[in-house]
């Protein structure tokens, strides 16, 4: 289901547009009021404009309720593209919302902010990504800051320089979404953005935390299925190692993967291990650390 | 600024959070208000106490919190003109603009996390006592190139998963936004701050509280007591001026003064079941041991007389009780040796029984 056709023409207009990038998964509306609201009520100067995009990957199963919630909030004038599917995971979700909002854009550059549905934005967190963002021409990947409890990775305290962006509030300008093809269909769920972040430092761009932004995202609160997420945690990491060219984080994750998988899973991700076109040397381009396991960069604390 | 004057019945449920804050510091109290946004304990108000001059827009103070007010945050504001440090006023007058059954505080330079009030208040309704307080890190915070504060590390000094009034007698682990009181009860009800102190007015007036209830105790990590790495807290930790760092040193150094006056007049008849308790526990530790000795062979002689020394010790100091705390530990850190003593004889004497 798209509602693209549907979009407000005024939705697309200001200087910088934003496009606040949602996938849903099974979402309860309570959850995703306050992350809603906080977007509803960004402080926004008049060159800015805020849009939504919408994904549904349990089929459309949240969208009467979410239909509510945005009249409720006032935002159903600003859904720029509303989709629903399969649950193909995070980045494939990601890279679907872009490419219905570039088919609606036409020349017109914007920036992709991927939003955690469980996180509450600052009211002042979008504007000072925005102009964070343009005072390094839009070029690189920008992440804002965590809180209350940041995200351990290191930032440089002067020019903000990361070795990755956490996916949670990350804002990717269309045009460095474009050229770096957005996030990889390798990835289910975590560790895409790490992918993401190395190739963008591949390719000479950099990754930022915008100390200014800041954004709610409470991890102690979250329910938690452990064996599943464990499961995709060591998968991503699997692939990621793989992709590039670290063969021993590889096999310490398929060792690991050998317990929870079945034979046939676990020959199948053999297949793929394979496969795969390795994007770097087991240097990884001196933009990839395993060093530092799932931290991928040694940590503050 | 609102009047204090009626005394009503604190409104069943409802969290009031008193934040103190002074004139230049609506950056760090924005990441406060922040955090109390994001609570997922409904419903909740926030008192402002504002000490400094009431002009202009209050430094910016006025519209920070008419742009939470605009979120949903219900925010009440009370000014105190005064000059000097009233820090210890100002959470008294909090307390009287306050409506909630329950009461929390909050430093302007603090965080909370989301579940914090939940499991505060879950932990007073499940235990029936008046209060209850959280586990608190401690976030050593430095400032980027762009003024912004960032987190540099963590530290947990004040983790305590099992409250004791004898490690609480002996110095505070309980910083002031980790607890929350239930003004339900008649011990909650009374709770003031001593306003002759300008330091340690909430160890102050927890030593009091805790003397009339043991706290219910959450064991989750929900909120952040942030250290400024630059020495810019009122805590002696990063100050690196040698004034002033004398001048707080001065300030704490009389805090302390007042605070061992409260020690001498608390009723600490709560507190001596724990003492007790300690003491029976050690008195059982050093007799098995002696007894293992004894099994032994070979320090008997030595052993009996030690025990009756230690218990000549103990009930010396039950009678000057409830001043004998400090004492206790003394006397503990001494049996402590005894059994380490004790035991090292054990391991020698069993490593000669196997001929090594």
């Amino acid at each position: 289901m798209s509602t693209a056709a549907d979009a407000p023409a005024g939705a697309i207009s200001g200087r910088h547009l934003v496009v606040a990038s949602v996938v849903l998964y099974r979402t309860p509306m309570e959850l995703l009021r306050p992350c809603l609201q906080s977007l509803a009520r960004q402080h926004l100067s008049g060159d800015v404009r805020l849009a939504l995009a919408i994904m549904d990957n349990d089929g459309g199963s949240s969208l009467p309720g979410l239909d509510v919630l945005l009249e409720d909030l006032g935002l159903s004038g600003k859904v720029l593209v509303c989709l629903a599917g399969e649950n193909v995971g995070f980045g494939r979700a990601h890279n679907a919302l872009f490419k219905a909002c570039g088919s609606l854009m036409g020349n017109r550059a914007w920036l992709h902010l991927c939003v955690n549905p469980d996180s509450v934005y600052h009211h002042r967190a979008i504007g000072a990504m925005v102009d964070f963002a343009s005072s390094r021409d839009f070029q690189g990947l920008f992440e804002a800051r965590q809180f209350p409890r940041e995200h351990p990775k290191p930032y440089d305290e002067q020019d903000f320089r990361t070795p990755w962006c956490s996916g949670c509030a990350l804002m990717v300008p269309s045009a460095v979404y474009e050229s770096l093809g957005g996030f990889s269909d390798d990835f289910f769920m975590y560790c895409e953005d790490v992918d993401l972040s190395w190739r963008a430092r591949l390719a000479g761009l950099d990754c930022y935390v915008v100390p200014a932004a800041i954004v709610h995202h409470d991890v102690t609160r979250k329910e938690r299925d452990d064996a599943f997420e464990r499961k995709h945690m060591l998968l991503s990491g699997f692939r990621l190692a793989r992709r590039f060219g670290n063969m021993a984080f590889a096999g310490a994750m398929a060792d690991m993967l050998r317990q929870l998988l079945d034979p046939e899973e676990m020959r199948s991700l053999e297949r793929w291990g394979c496969g795969v076109e390795v994007l770097h040397d087991n240097t990884g381009g001196g933009v990839a650390d395993f060093s530092q396991g799932f931290n991928f960069a040694k940590a503050r604390w | 600024m609102i009047a204090l004057a009626t005394f009503t019945l604190p409104v069943s449920g409802l969290v009031s959070v008193v934040i103190r804050t002074v004139p230049g510091r609506t950056s760090y109290l924005d990441a406060a208000l922040f955090s109390l946004q994001c609570q997922d304990y409904k419903p909740l108000e926030v008192v402002v106490v504002y000490q400094g001059p009431a002009g202009a827009d209050y430094g910016g103070l006025l519209d920070l919190l008419e742009e939470y007010r605009v979120l949903g945050l219900d925010i009440r504001l009370v000014v105190n003109p005064a000059n000097e440090d009233q820090r210890s006023r100002n959470l008294n007058l909090g307390l009287m603009a306050a409506s909630g059954q329950y009461v929390a505080f909050l430093d302007d330079d603090d965080v909370v996390y989301a579940r914090h009030y939940v499991n505060l208040v879950e932990a007073i309704k499940t235990s029936g006592s008046a209060w209850s307080y959280g586990n608190t890190y401690q976030a050593n915070m430095k400032f980027a190139a762009d003024g912004s504060l960032y987190v540099a590390s963590y530290s947990r000094p004040f983790e305590k998963h099992a409250y004791s009034f004898i490690d609480h007698y002996l110095g505070n682990f309980i910083p002031i936004h980790s607890f929350c009181v239930d003004r339900a009860t008649e011990i909650g009800a009374a709770l003031t701050f001593d306003e002759s102190m300008i330091r340690h007015e909430d160890y102050d007036a927890l030593l009091r509280l805790s003397s009339q209830s043991k706290p219910a105790v959450s064991t989750e990590f929900t909120c952040e007591y942030r250290i400024r790495l630059d020495g810019s807290n009122t805590v002696l930790a990063g100050t690196s001026d040698v004034g002033d760092f004398k001048n707080k040193s001065k300030s704490w150094a009389v805090a302390q003064l007042q605070l061992e006056r409260t020690r001498d007049r608390l009723d600490t008849s709560l507190w001596n079941r724990e003492v007790f308790a300690e003491i029976a526990r050690l008195r059982g530790e050093v007799h098995r041991l002696s007894l293992l000795v004894n099994d032994y062979g070979g320090v008997q002689c030595e052993s009996k007389p030690l025990r009756y020394r230690l218990s000549d010790k103990i009930n010396s100091a039950l009678k000057r009780l409830p001043l004998a705390h400090k004492g206790m530990r003394r006397l503990g850190t001494r049996m402590d040796r005894v059994l380490e003593s004790l035991r090292r004889q054990i391991v020698a004497r069993r490593h000669r029984s196997a001929g090594v």
